[in-house]
This record gives structure tokens, C-alpha cells and sequence, in this order.
């Protein structure tokens, strides 16, 4: 696993007494698109918050290209760009006033990034005035101010049309092809067809499956809610 | 560093969108404020409501002595101000204390005064009002006073008879009287030699206009939380959690929004009380005189209080917000904590009237503090300890906020 950009081992997440997540263990090669699976309230969107840095982890230990983030908090930052399910923006500023925050230190990306995302036309808008999937694109934009080689987005294309979710899947197709990695939580097939890699969530525990989608996932995970 | 710098210009910038709300809410509670100082002042302090006694007299026809002790009574000075005998027939009293335009009647029999000089005790009737209301308390207390004051005049008439007879000094008992009599009058006449006036104040060492100004702004800068609630509450748990990764802590987002939200609180105020000063300067002199009294010096100490006070409202504004979690439920807390709050620390009504264990908590809560530092303004009196207590508590709430934002960001 020379090329492993992610390594965790023995991760356990607890709140209180109760166990989120545990023995989990598992590692990422550079340029994979990896699709976290699993019913609802099994632990991926807590599994991506601290492989992303805003969580931290009851036991266990991530490595980002061998060096552990936690004991330097700027390689998170540095290696992983994290769009969490609701956008994270200020809704009452302008579209260039929250990219200028992610990107104060790369000012001369926020025009590069605007034309990659179709944001220029809408550079003067309010964030609330925007449609769920500008936002969404708004988001991406944002996380990747840093040029992460790790993009982690949890629940991508959640409450958006199919026009945006086919965007948001052929930017990370774009990002692969860049020799980035992709990390996804989705109850989305389009997004889970982009799958190098399945890795689902069970009981607390993590394992590799099969990259598959419709009726054979199903099957795999066989939880009702997960069927809704 | 620069991240941070940003932060603070887009918090700002984010502000400059909520003014039209300040100032529109401003007016709005700076009317309401207006409307609770002058009728906190009506009911708790002008002669004409409330304490002045109306009483219906009955008194016997043909009987020189009463109406002469009558006259005498009605004009007394100690009485005047509280008291208004209304000299009328039995049936007519009746009907003016049912109508609740009297609190009671004073039925004074046929001979009253001859039989007091007498040495007769013929009791005159007294009939009080039903109500259980304070007008009828407090006037029954001075009928008792007026009572026993009676009593005492008449036992020292009567024991200065006695001994001048045990001591066959009879002869004498008529200068004694008068000189006696005479004692009395003088006491009665000239209340200030029993009577040592010391005015205890309620309002402290303000007038009251300005005690309701001081609580007319606590209530403001309290109040004007409501048009904050937007503003408070508009970052998400899910951006407070990524600026959280960026390196801007939860405590750096609560401190940002709290030093944006004061500086516009101060110039708020301080825009009010050049408006203020600019209405007195076209006010006649004598209204002008007494509307200057009420505005206070914009001096460099008096703006500093004058931020710190905002400083306070603001930070506790957020934390009642950063608590309830939501807009809504961040509204209704901060109506509820500001009507507790400023009640029981003598910004609505004063402290003196409120009950002991009441007034003794309200003295610690952030209010209380407020309305020390408000009152300085006036009386350029700073209490280093309220200053003190009021940066202690924007600390405390500023962390609380803080930790608030932590906690729903591990929780989501």
C-alpha cells in the first residue's frame, strides 16, 4: 500500500457509552473514488466529520500520507477538502465573499474556480438566492480552495435535481482524473456507480464490499430504512 | 491571521445588513420604554392617583364646637396633602362610598368636642371602605395614628388634672391647661420639630425622569435582541463547524459578532442622544431645562461606559441565543430572561418595591450591573465593581456562547 493516501487503524468513535463506531480500519490509494454505505444513524457522516478533522476520534489513529493529523492540525486542511451534507456558507453574503474566505490564500483561484464551477454569472448573488445545486457547487468550490488531493463529501447530491447530481458526478470523474481521491457517503446510485471501492458500515463495524448498487446493495446492507 | 481578518470584514459586512432592523427596533422599544417609564411614574409617584383620601364627613347640624374643630382639621397642613373631607348628609356619604368615591365616613355625633373637653369619651363612628385595596390599608393607618395621637393629648389633659387636684392646686389647673394645650398646638402646628424630613429615594441618587431614562435604555439594548435573532443565529452548525477546521475557533466566531454588535449599539446610542440634544435645543427654556437634565455628557468616560454597557446586552443576547439553538426559541427565552431579569433588578420597577429575597438576588444578576454603569452616566460615579462584574459576565457568556456553538457542532 505504497501509494495509500489514507490509512486508519482501530478507530473508535463512543458518545457517552454509547459505541458510533469501532475496530474500524481501512486505507485509501491515491485517485480511488471510495463510497461509504450503510443504513441511516450507522456512523458514516461521523466517520467522514474525523477523517476530515472536525471530529475527534475516541481511539485510533488516521494517517494522511503517513503523517498523523492530529498531531498537526494543518494537514487537514492541507490534504482534505470536506463538504459536510448541509452547505456550509453564509447565507446573507455574496457568492465571492464566501469564496474570499476559503480562499485568502489564494486569491487569484476564487476567478479560476468561479468559471470551473459556472459561479461567474452569479458572483454578486446572495447565498440564499441561490438554487440548491449552485449551492452545492458553491460548497465544492469552497473545500477545494486549498487544492486538497482528498475531497470528502457526505451525501453529495441530497435534495438536488438530476441535472445537478450529473454535474457534481462528472467534477468528481474531473478530480480523479487529476489524481485526486474522492471519499462519499450516498444513497445515490449515479454517485455509487462512480465507485472504485465500497466500504460499509455495520453494527459499528467496517467492511469491504463488493462496488455494486440497486438490488445487490440492498441486499448487502438489508436494512428498511435504507430501502427507503 | 489573515483567515481571521476576513472573518471579522465578512461578520461585518454581514452586520451593516441588520441596521435597518436595529434601527427600526429602536424606535419601536425606545416608544415602549417611553410608554413604561411614564406610567411606572403616574402609578407609583404623582399625588393625583394614587394615597390622596377622599373622606365623606358627617357632621351634627347646629353644633358650633364641631364645626369649628371641623374647619380646623380640614386646614391642618399634615392633612391637606393627603386628605379631602367631604362634608355631607348621612344618605349621600352612603351612596359616595359605594360608588368607591370615598374610602370612608366620619359619623361625629351631637356635643363631640364639648364632651372631649369634658372629659366625656363619646366615640365618633368611623365606616371604612370594603376593599382590601392599599388606598384603604394606608387610611386606616392614619386614622389610627390621628387616633392615638388623640389619646395621648387627652391622657396628659387628664393626668395634668388629677395630680394639680391630688396637690390641692385645683386653682391652678386653668393656666396649666392652656399652657399645656398650647404644647400641643405647637407640636401639631410646627410638625418639622417632630418631624425630621430625610428623603429616601428610590430612584438612588437620580431623579426619577433619569432613573426611567437609565431603565428605558437597559430595556432597549435588552429588547433590541429580538431584531439580532437573524443575525445570531445565522451561521450554521455546519459552517461553524468548518470555519472551526480553518483555525476560527467557536470563541473567535462568539468574540467577531459581540465586538461588531457593540460598535453598533454605541454609535446607536450615542446617535440617540445627539437627536436628543438637538430636540432640547428647540424645546422653550423651562422644557428645555428639564429634557437636558435627562440627556448625559458625551464625554470619552461616559462613551466607554456607555460600550461596556452594550458590550454586556450584546454578549448576553448571543448566549441566549447560542442556548436556545433556534430563532424562535432564541426570541421567546430572551423575552423571557429580560422580563425576569430586568423586574428583579429594578429596571422596570424600582428595587425597593419588589419583595426582599427578590431584590437581594436581583442585586447579582448582569441587569443590576447594567443599570449601575447606566446610572454613572449620569452621576459620574463609576462602581469599579460593577465594571468589574459586567466584564466578568461578558467573559462568562462570551465562553458560554462558545461552548454552545461546540457542543451542537459535536452533536450534529
Amino acid at each position: 500500500m505504497s501509494d495509500a493516501i489514507l490509512e486508519v487503524k482501530d478507530l473508535k468513535k463512543a458518545y457517552l457509552k454509547r459505541i458510533i463506531l469501532d475496530k474500524v480500519s481501512f486505507s485509501v490509494s491515491r485517485g480511488e473514488i471510495v463510497g461509504i454505505v450503510g443504513a441511516n444513524g450507522c456512523g458514516k457522516s461521523t466517520l467522514l466529520r474525523i477523517l476530515s478533522g472536525a471530529d475527534k476520534p475516541s481511539s485510533g489513529t488516521i494517517e494522511y500520507s503517513g503523517q498523523n493529523p492530529f498531531k498537526n492540525k494543518n494537514l487537514f486542511t492541507r490534504y482534505v477538502g470536506y463538504i459536510p451534507q448541509d452547505n456550509p456558507l453564509f447565507d446573507n453574503l455574496t457568492v465571492i465573499d464566501n469564496l474570499k474566505l476559503w480562499y485568502c490564500d489564494n486569491t487569484s483561484g476564487i476567478e479560476q474556480v468561479m468559471n470551473q464551477f459556472g459561479l461567474t454569472p452569479y458572483a454578486g448573488y446572495t447565498v440564499r438566492k441561490l438554487s440548491g445545486g449552485m449551492k452545492k457547487r458553491l460548497s465544492i468550490a469552497c473545500s477545494i480552495a486549498n487544492n486538497p488531493p482528498v475531497l470528502i463529501l457526505d451525501e453529495p447530491g441530497a435534495s438536488l435535481d438530476i441535472v445537478c447530481k450529473s454535474d457534481i458526478c462528472r467534477y468528481f470523474l474531473e478530480y480523479r482524473e487529476k489524481g485526486g481521491t474522492v471519499i462519499i457517503t450516498s444513497h445515490e446510485e449515479n454517485e455509487l456507480s462512480l465507485c472504485d471501492r465500497m466500504l460499509l458500515i455495520e453494527d459499528t463495524a467496517i467492511r469491504e464490499i463488493e462496488p455494486s448498487t440497486g438490488d445487490k446493495l440492498m441486499k448487502l446492507i438489508s436494512k428498511e430504512d435504507f430501502h427507503a | 491571521m489573515l483567515r481571521h481578518l476576513i472573518y471579522f470584514k465578512l461578520q461585518l459586512k454581514s452586520a451593516l445588513l441588520c441596521i435597518p432592523k436595529l434601527i427600526a427596533g429602536t424606535l419601536l422599544f425606545s416608544c415602549i420604554a417611553v410608554l413604561i417609564g411614564y406610567a411606572g411614574s403616574k402609578t407609583l409617584y404623582h399625588n393625583d392617583s394614587l394615597f390622596y383620601f377622599r373622606v365623606a364627613a358627617v357632621l351634627p347640624e347646629n353644633d358650633p364646637l364641631v364645626n369649628i374643630g371641623f374647619n380646623m382639621l380640614t386646614g391642618m397642613d399634615s392633612l391637606k396633602d393627603y386628605c379631602e373631607f367631604i362634608r355631607t348628609d348621612e344618605d349621600n356619604a352612603k351612596k359616595l362610598l359605594e360608588r368607591g368615591e370615598v374610602y370612608g365616613i366620619v359619623y361625629i355625633p351631637q356635643g363631640f368636642v364639648e364632651d372631649i373637653m369634658n372629659g366625656k369619651n363619646t366615640p365618633a363612628q368611623i365606616l371604612l371602605s370594603g376593599s382590601s385595596g392599599i388606598e384603604t390599608a394606608l387610611f386606616r393607618s392614619v386614622l389610627n395614628a390621628g387616633s392615638n395621637t388623640l389619646a395621648y393629648v387627652q391622657s396628659g389633659i387628664y393626668a395634668l388634672y388629677d395630680t394639680y387636684s391630688r396637690f390641692g392646686v385645683s386653682s391652678l389647673i386653668t393656666d396649666a391647661s392652656d399652657r399645656l394645650n398650647n404644647e400641643y398646638l405647637h407640636f401639631t402646628l410646627q410638625r418639622g420639630d417632630i418631624f425630621k424630613i430625610e428623603t429616601v429615594s428610590s430612584t438612588g441618587s437620580l431623579s426619577l425622569p433619569q432613573f426611567f431614562v437609565c431603565a428605558g435604555i437597559a430595556v432597549i439594548m435588552l429588547f433590541l435582541g429580538f431584531t439580532l435573532g437573524g443575525y445570531a443565529m445565522q451561521e450554521s452548525t455546519q459552517l461553524n463547524l468548518m470555519l472551526k477546521r480553518s483555525g476560527i475557533s467557536y470563541i473567535f466566531t462568539a468574540v467577531c459578532k459581540t465586538i461588531i454588535i457593540t460598535l453598533f449599539y454605541t454609535v446607536l446610542f450615542i446617535g440617540l442622544s445627539a437627536v436628543g440634544k438637538a430636540i432640547t435645543g428647540t424645546l422653550p427654556e423651562e422644557s428645555g431645562a428639564i429634557a437636558s437634565s435627562l440627556l448625559f455628557d458625551m464625554s470619552a468616560k461616559n462613551i466607554a461606559l456607555l460600550a461596556l454597557c452594550a458590550a454586556l446586552s450584546v454578549s448576553y443576547i448571543f448566549v441566549v441565543f447560542d442556548i436556545a439553538g433556534s430563532g424562535l426559541y432564541g426570541m421567546l427565552l430572551l423575552f423571557l430572561m429580560n422580563v425576569l431579569m430586568l423586574f428583579g433588578s429594578g429596571c422596570i420597577i424600582p428595587s425597593a418595591y419588589l419583595p426582599k429575597a427578590a431584590a437581594k438576588i436581583g442585586t447579582l444578576l448582569p441587569t443590576a450591573y447594567l443599570k449601575h454603569c447606566l446610572t454613572a452616566l449620569f452621576t459620574n460615579k463609576i462602581h469599579i465593581t460593577a465594571v468589574a462584574a459586567i466584564s466578568a459576565y461578558i467573559i462568562l457568556f462570551t465562553v458560554i456562547s462558545g461552548l454552545c456553538r461546540r457542543y451542537r457542532a459535536a452533536s450534529v
